[in-house]
């Protein structure tokens, strides 16, 4: 397995964790990096029961955003009522202004999230600028998950057919035991 | 007692992914499902997974002279353990693409992070590399640098060495940055040091 071509879907970003998710030949990687520690696990194809896809804003994000740009608005108006420059007040409240434009784009776009969830484990991936990508992407994961579902139930299929299970040899018949009792 | 390496965070099932509440099987299907605890609307297929059967053999009806599996004595051993040597059917043949494994060893493995194919988890050198070369930026003029450089060099060699293993490009354009950044660190670190060393001991005068 280790030795297979992977290939990067996309990534999901938390407060304390950053995932990627990639492709490989029978399922999903997903790769958690907490701190300096990385943690892998895998949805297998034949596992998948669900796949959603949802858009969502993403509120952590928005937060920081509107924390980074009042901070910087605030220094400014402070500088602006202290001294009443406004050369200077506009110079620290443009370090504001990236911020303002992400939660404007964000609030605009919102997150495309897909959701893929197997029997023992579950990968996320977020798309925040490529709806196009994603959608791509929900349409790819379904087609895999059903080509490799669909080709074990074949092969199983091929079991039963090839090789039908042998039944146990019946008991002698012995007609004292099948009496029935007076 | 568990083994914490082998502990992983608790997953229950499919479940909303807004609310994140759990769902159950009727509200597993293809369509817009509404969720019923958070009320909003989620995309969703379904899908009936198989459960994937094993050909085996058993020893009586099994290819002449079939050693039996040790967990199974009905069934025919098809491989053996690659670490105990044990003789194992279809069933207890734990292979990932890293070897045959009995459940034993298979778990024993996995835990130790011997085989790095199966390590389920791993130090992650990239990171560790890119704060070695932050930090030796940050104290440039505390001696230090040139070590920390060296030490950013080392952990993206290992960094490098893991990406192979996973099947990852090991050489994008992040590390070619952050090694030529760790070089001009360590060259950096250097001249800057030589210059304080002179300075204090008055060589240049």
């Amino acid at each position: 397995m280790s030795a297979n071509q992977r290939t990067l879907l996309g990534r999901s970003a938390s407060v304390a964790e950053r995932q990627m998710v990639y492709e490989s030949s029978d399922g999903l990687e997903v790769e958690s990096i907490e701190q300096y520690e990385r943690s892998r696990l895998m949805v297998l194809f034949e596992d998948v029961i669900l796949v959603t896809y949802h858009r969502e804003i993403g509120w952590p994000m928005v937060v920081l955003n509107v924390a980074v740009a009042s901070l910087f608005f605030l220094i400014g108006g402070l500088i602006f009522a202290a001294n009443s420059s406004v050369v200077v007040a506009a110079i620290f409240a443009a370090f504001g202004v990236p911020s303002l434009v992400l939660i404007l784009v964000r609030l605009a776009r919102q997150v495309d999230v897909i959701s893929v969830f197997g029997r023992r484990s579950k990968a996320v991936i977020r798309f925040p600028y490529r709806k196009q990508r994603a959608r791509e992407t929900y349409g790819h994961l379904c087609a895999r998950a059903r080509q490799i579902q669909e080709q074990i139930a074949s092969e199983n299929a091929g079991f039963e057919t090839a090789s039908p299970p042998e039944e146990p040899p019946a008991p002698p018949f012995d007609p004292v035991l099948t009496m029935p009792k007076p | 007692m568990v083994n914490p390496q082998l502990q992983v965070d608790s997953y229950q099932g499919p479940e909303c992914p807004r609310c994140h509440s759990r769902l159950t099987a009727d509200w597993i299907r293809t369509g817009i499902v509404r969720c019923p605890d958070c009320n909003r609307d989620f995309e969703s297929t379904a899908f009936t997974p198989p459960t994937r059967r094993l050909r085996v053999e058993h020893v009586a009806t099994g290819p002449v002279e079939a050693n039996a599996c040790a967990n199974h004595g009905r069934n025919a051993a098809v491989t053996s353990c690659q670490r105990c040597g044990l003789l194992i059917c279809a069933l207890c043949d734990m292979n990932v693409g890293a070897g045959s494994y009995c459940p034993l060893c298979f778990d024993r493995v996995r835990a130790e992070g011997s085989v790095p194919g199966l390590a389920g988890k791993t130090r992650d050198y990239g990171a560790m590399a890119r704060v070695s070369a932050i930090a030796g930026f940050l104290f440039l003029f505390m001696f230090i640098a040139p070590v920390l450089g060296i030490m950013a060099l080392v952990y993206q060699a290992k960094g490098r060495k893991q990406q192979r293993a996973r099947g990852d490009k090991p050489w994008t354009v992040g590390a070619v940055v952050l090694m030529v950044f760790a070089i001009l660190e360590i060259a950096g670190g250097v001249a800057i040091d030589a210059l304080m060393i002179g300075a204090m001991t008055g060589a240049f005068k």
